[in-house]
């Protein structure tokens, strides 16, 4: 992999957090909630986080999706998270899938990108629809570990609540984070509340809120949008059997894996855009929320301030006040998630101190609709 | 220079970590020669697939090793900076021995010129932020617990309790939850003032808390050379502080097996204003490992225990259940008092580790990074 003598191996110790992929997450409960970003602050995260050198050393630029200018928050209870990996390299161990499960909690801000490849040919074989997650935080320390390490994923550990809010029906979610209330030289690490989501009950309801020409949801609150919904998942699972999952319902993330020196903390000693596939299927109980019911506040306090800057346009200064979010929709329904297909987009080539290269780089830019038909035409680019 | 891109969620507390008024405990136990070399052989001398320039060698005769309590109420990165975000509080268990770093040339011959490094195998830590820090900057096996301890206060003079996410069981229907991991109960009897006569019965013991109290200044200057039996090395090297050398590696996203990074760091620990130190009596200390299958390679790989004899079959605890000292050897094993966190499911039988004796100090410290000895699959060249 990195060197002329080989693959560099990864001994696995007794004390290793990580779980091997692939990953299956069977009746997972996702409450979703959109809305309206300004599309120059995406534009700023793909500049600073994936398009790393010039667009001659890269091959590609991601940009903004301007036909869905929209952040998706996710907050995801998994009752189950199997790993999948069969085999094992260490005969007198359980394999991992017969371990056990971990359930968790996951809430994560999806931000959709598109990756356009340089040049005619580029534009057509190496673009892709991707999606960046710059706010991702779970429950469970041994997910954090995987996801930081082997993704690439900035997952926080937090402290995530969920339940029923005031009535029935209706979902609620509070998150707490380390962090400091200000930046004050001697202020302490402390649980911050960053997030609240408070919904009403899903639709039909009869707290209306909303005049039925402005909302979304409660124009599909009719009985007869209602069927057409449920149609309409009936349809998404017929597409996945119907087509044997070359049509799936699926999300690409792109994240930057990257890790520090040890000596030289701002020197980056390995750097790659890394990928991964979460397939929803079987998705069932598809129910809308009124969105005017729908509260979000963010907490824009002390350090949150860095964090909430990717998303809203603040004061250069935090504010200490709540931010609210005026949700374009939010519904819930429950998946099964399949967790897969990782792999690295590309291997930033790594400089030391001096500037001479220790690491090259390499590139895996193919569409996905390209993947299988390159073989025939280009094997992997190295530089 | 390849840049680290900052960002919110990667603002690790970066080297050098200093820690202010750090309530240690070190608990000195001994663990087979063959343990500590297998270990080092596993994970430092590897072929990976180059030879790092250095042979790691566990110290002759019996080993000890220590497994280490701080208490940390202020601990903060010295890099300096405008803003705040910088204090933390954090526990932290950790397990660690040292070992000989022996230079080898390029013709396979080893130096003489050989320091005395420590080895930290594994360590649990309360606070997520510090555990990332530790993990992705300096490469510590470092796993989130939590940690709950209670000092003197008229009992025990020390208690502290360890629970982790894991199994108890390994079956495909058992739910990962928070499991006892360690219970540490040091009685009010242990303390002695006896410690030289412990430590003078055994030459190997001698040398090692030679080595120990010459990295933590428990011991006097370099200048009193000769006082100490550091088993052949420069005490001045020892006492410089006790340079912990780590194996940083991560995993290649696509290939479980594979490492797309992976290098020997050295660290260095250095305690400063060393106030009160005690010892204590192993023979009045209490150090349980709890017995799980999430657990148990840990504790046979580094403590060489048996397993406890085959506890009946239990269903997984939901979690909030304690657990209470029950007549068949399960449950929380030090009294009957709970501990503080009753969401930790003790529910599994316990293996009890034999310590020779303890120390307790309160210090100032400091952690700083000294930098990639080597880096693998660079065809052999550093990486500075």
């Amino acid at each position: 992999m990195n060197g002329a003598h080989g693959q560099i191996p990864y001994t696995q110790s007794a004390a290793s957090l990580d779980v091997p992929p692939p990953y299956h997450f069977p009746g997972v409960n996702v409450n979703t909630f959109i809305w309206e970003m300004d599309v120059s602050l995406i534009k700023h995260y793909c500049d600073t986080y994936l398009n790393i050198g010039t667009p001659e050393e890269r091959g590609y630029t991601y940009r903004p999706a301007v036909f869905w200018p929209y952040a998706t928050l996710l907050v995801l209870q998994y009752p189950v998270m199997i790993s999948a990996a069969v085999g094992t390299d260490m005969p007198h161990e359980v394999p991992y899938c017969d371990r056990g499960v971990i359930s968790q909690t996951e809430v994560f801000i999806a931000l959709p990108v598109v990756r356009y490849g340089r040049g005619p040919l580029g534009l057509l074989t190496e673009s892709a629809l991707e999606w960046a997650l710059p706010f991702i935080v779970v429950g469970n320390p041994m997910s954090c570990v995987c996801g930081r390490e082997m993704l690439g994923l900035g997952k926080l550990l937090a402290g995530i609540e969920c339940g029923q809010s005031t009535y029935p029906r209706s979902f609620r979610t509070h998150m707490t984070l380390p962090g400091w209330a200000n930046d004050k030289p001697d202020t302490m690490q402390e649980n911050l509340t960053i997030l609240d989501i408070t919904t009403g009950p899903t639709l039909p309801t009869f707290r209306k809120h909303s005049p039925s020409v402005e909302s979304l949801a409660t124009a599909l609150s009719s009985r007869d949008m209602g069927w057409l919904m449920g149609q309409m998942q009936s349809v998404s699972n017929m597409i996945d059997q119907a087509s044997m999952e070359m049509i799936p319902t699926e999300m690409r993330t792109i994240g930057l894996k990257q890790y520090r020196d040890a000596a030289d903390p701002n020197r980056a000693v390995y750097q790659a855009l890394t990928s991964c596939r979460s397939h929803y299927s079987n998705i069932r109980n598809f129910e809308f929320y009124d969105e005017k019911d729908v509260t979000i506040e963010f907490n824009d306090e002390g350090s949150f301030h860095e964090l909430l800057n990717l998303f809203f346009r603040l004061p250069k200064e935090p504010t200490g006040e709540k931010i609210k979010v005026d949700a374009q929709a939010a519904f819930k329904f429950e998946a099964d998630i399949d967790f897969d297909q990782m792999r690295i987009i590309r291997n930033v080539p790594i400089q030391d101190r001096f500037g001479h290269y220790v690491t090259e780089g390499s590139e895996d830019l193919a569409s996905p609709w390209f993947r299988p038909w390159r073989g025939f035409f280009a094997g992997r680019k190295g530089r | 220079m390849t840049e680290f891109i900052s960002s919110f969620w990667f603002n690790q507390l970066l080297p050098p970590w200093k820690s202010d008024g750090a309530r240690g405990w070190v608990f000195v136990i001994e663990v087979p020669h063959e343990d500590v070399q297998g270990y080092l052989d596993r994970e430092f001398n590897l072929a990976a697939p180059d030879r790092a320039p250095y042979y790691y060698e566990a110290f002759p005769g019996r080993t000890f090793g220590i497994l280490r309590f701080i208490d940390h109420p202020c601990f903060y990165s010295g890099k300096a900076t405008e803003e705040g975000r910088n204090r933390i509080q954090h526990k932290e268990l950790t397990w660690t021995f040292p070992a000989y770093r022996h230079p080898v040339t390029k013709d396979n011959l080893v130096h003489r010129d050989t320091a005395v490094v420590w080895i930290q195998p594994f360590s649990f830590d309360n606070n997520s932020y510090f555990m990332f820090s530790s993990r992705e900057v300096l490469g510590n096996e470092t796993q989130m617990a939590v940690i709950d301890s209670q000092e003197a206060m008229g009992g025990p003079g020390l208690r502290v309790d360890v629970g982790v996410q894991g199994m108890r069981k390994f079956k495909p229907s058992a739910t990962s939850h928070k499991i006892g991991a360690f219970a540490i109960e040091v009685d009010n009897k242990a303390k002695t003032e006896d410690g030289q006569k412990i430590i003078e019965s055994s030459p190997d013991l001698d040398r090692f808390i030679g080595t120990l109290s010459g990295s933590v200044n428990f011991a006097p200057p370099p200048e009193a050379e000769g006082t100490l039996q550091t088993g052949g090395v420069s005490p001045f090297a020892v006492f410089q502080g006790a340079i912990q050398d780590t194996v940083k590696q991560f995993r290649d996203v696509f290939d479980w097996d594979v490492a797309a990074y992976r290098a020997l760091v050295s660290s260095r620990l250095r305690y400063t204003d060393v106030k009160d130190p005690k010892f204590y009596d192993g023979k009045y200390i209490d150090i349980r490992l709890m017995w799980s299958d999430s657990l148990k390679e840990t504790f046979t790989s580094f403590f060489s225990v048996e397993a406890p004899e085959s506890p009946p079959e239990q269903e997984d605890a939901v979690p909030g259940y304690g657990g209470g000292w029950g007549d068949n050897g399960i449950g929380y094993p030090l009294g009957k008092e709970l501990p503080k966190d009753d969401l930790i499911d003790w529910q599994m039988p316990s293996v009890k580790l034999d310590v020779a004796l303890a120390i307790s100090f309160t210090a100032n410290a400091e952690i700083s990074a000294e930098g990639t000895l080597f880096t693998y699959g660079h065809d052999g060249t550093h990486a500075g």
